[in-house]
């Protein structure tokens, strides 16, 4: 009987005489009983609700022989050993918590193909992105991502790939490689690119050229000997043309009204913990995966963010001195990831802006000071 | 009590508390609308009827549950016996 868990039930040894008879008595006074067992001469054993026990009590009573309880089962009872095992319990579930966030903990980046110095944008990079060491990431890393800005972004890298071992996470680059030197060329320092020599500075070798020259690109700079080949910097002004197209739809804000809906998934199966109504005209989704794992092992429950923002219209529309400027800084920005640290963009000018069904296309041309000087 | 439930078409024990003694082979012994359990051991129940006396003698006797209007008895049974009640 369901009465006998939920409300608990004791088990009663009874000894003497009249043991035999005793069930009976309870029994007329109304009493439930399970499981009589006559267990040896005048001994009988049975179970009872424990809400009897007042009336078990005043049979006893008048019963010439033992009483005694055996064995207690059922809810009350169960929920007083597991108060027990509380602090055991509690640990545990901390041992878990504190094992899933040292397993989404990034313990080390190996970075695996790359220079010291190569190394340090890497890491810079990786930073920026949230990858570091000692940080805890419990939403997975969109690594195509990362690999596809990295190229972008971090000057001389060719390939790179970003994988995710356990708690570390490898990085395989490729570099390009500087040109071959070739000894009998690197006598002479000349132009890599055309441009209006601006500054020089020159270790050895003698100065083919003044301040104010205009080169061109393989013209010698620097002339040296064959047993000391020159050496030194040409910094030019050198220039660069920039093609920007922007698109003719409006530009949108967000108007910080969000939504956020969140499910969780166990195994392939994905239910809604939290789903609000959605919102009304156009909006831009985010979504973040966190999964867990314990050490490597990535345990079968993960959760997922849905977050849907509002759009509206930007208020103001943008004159056109406003989206050159925009214009402007976005080549800008495209410019200085390509060009080599120590460049310096000094100036820059709209050569071109044209409307072209409602695309505005913008041709600017870009002043740049920077070395020039290759053997 | 008992010529309503014959005029009503009703089997005789689903009227008023009449008890009912239902055998299960040889092991099992269920008594309804039982009034009192007399004696219990292991190899002697005697249950007291209304009108009778049901003693069950065998082996290892068990009662499995003991409710107000119902006892189930289980274990090995060598006789199940009805007896008239001596008045007095």
């Amino acid at each position: 009987m369901a009465d006998f868990f939920l409300k608990g039930a004791v088990t009663v040894l009874v000894r003497g005489e009249e043991a035999p008879l005793f069930p009976g008595r309870l029994h007329q006074r109304g009493v439930t009983l399970k499981n009589l067992q006559y267990s040896r001469q005048n001994e009988v054993q049975f179970s009872l609700c424990l809400e009897d026990l007042g009336k078990l009590r005043q049979e006893a009573r008048h019963f010439k022989g033992k009483v005694r309880f055996k064995e207690r089962t059922g809810l009350p009872f169960l929920k007083k050993r597991i108060m027990r095992f509380t602090p055991f319990l509690l640990t545990s579930i901390c041992f878990f918590i504190l094992m899933i966030l040292l397993s989404a903990m990034i313990i080390r980046i190996d970075i695996q193909g790359a220079d010291a110095e190569l190394e340090r944008d890497i890491r810079t990079f990786l930073k920026k992105e949230g990858v570091r060491e000692g940080a805890i990431q419990l939403h997975d890393v969109n690594t195509e991502e990362i690999s596809r800005r990295a190229v972008q972004n971090i000057p001389g890298v060719v390939r790179f790939l970003i994988q995710k071992k356990g708690v570390v996470y490898v990085v395989d680059v490729s570099s390009e490689k500087p040109p071959a030197l070739d000894t009998a060329k690197t006598r002479h320092v000349r132009a890599a690119k055309s441009g209006v020599v601006h500054d020089m500075f020159i270790k050895y070798g003698v100065a083919e050229i003044r301040r104010g020259d205009f080169v061109e690109a393989g013209d010698p700079l620097i002339k040296g000997t064959k047993k000391k080949p020159a050496a030194g910097t040409v910094t030019a002004e050198t220039w660069y043309k920039a093609t920007v197209t922007l698109g003719g739809n409006a530009l949108k804000t967000r108007n910080g009204e969000k939504r956020k809906h969140i499910f969780f998934s166990i195994g392939e199966k994905e239910y809604s913990l939290w789903d609000p109504s959605s919102l009304k005209g156009p909006v831009q989704t985010e979504e973040n995966r966190y999964s867990f794992h314990f050490f490597s092992y990535q345990l079968p429950f993960s959760l997922r963010t849905e977050t849907d923002y509002s759009l509206k219209r930007a208020g103001t529309v943008e004159s056109e001195a406003e989206q050159e400027k925009r214009v402007i800084q976005a080549a800008k920005a495209a410019l200085m990831a390509k060009l080599p640290k120590e460049a310096v963009i000094t100036g820059e000018n709209v050569l071109q802006k044209r409307a072209e069904s409602g695309k505005v296309k913008v041709i600017i041309h870009f002043q740049v000071l920077e070395n020039i000087a290759i053997h | 009590m008992k010529w309503m439930g014959k005029m009503a078409g009703l089997p005789e024990d689903a009227v008023g508390r009449i008890p009912r003694v239902v055998i299960i082979g040889m092991n099992k012994v269920t008594v309804y609308n039982a009034e009192k359990l007399e004696q219990f051991t292991d190899q002697t129940v005697r249950i007291q009827l209304s009108d009778a006396l049901l003693e069950i003698q065998g082996k290892s006797l068990e009662v499995i549950e003991l409710m107000p209007s119902e006892v189930v008895i289980e274990g090995t049974m060598t006789s199940v016996c009805l007896k008239e009640k001596r008045s007095g």
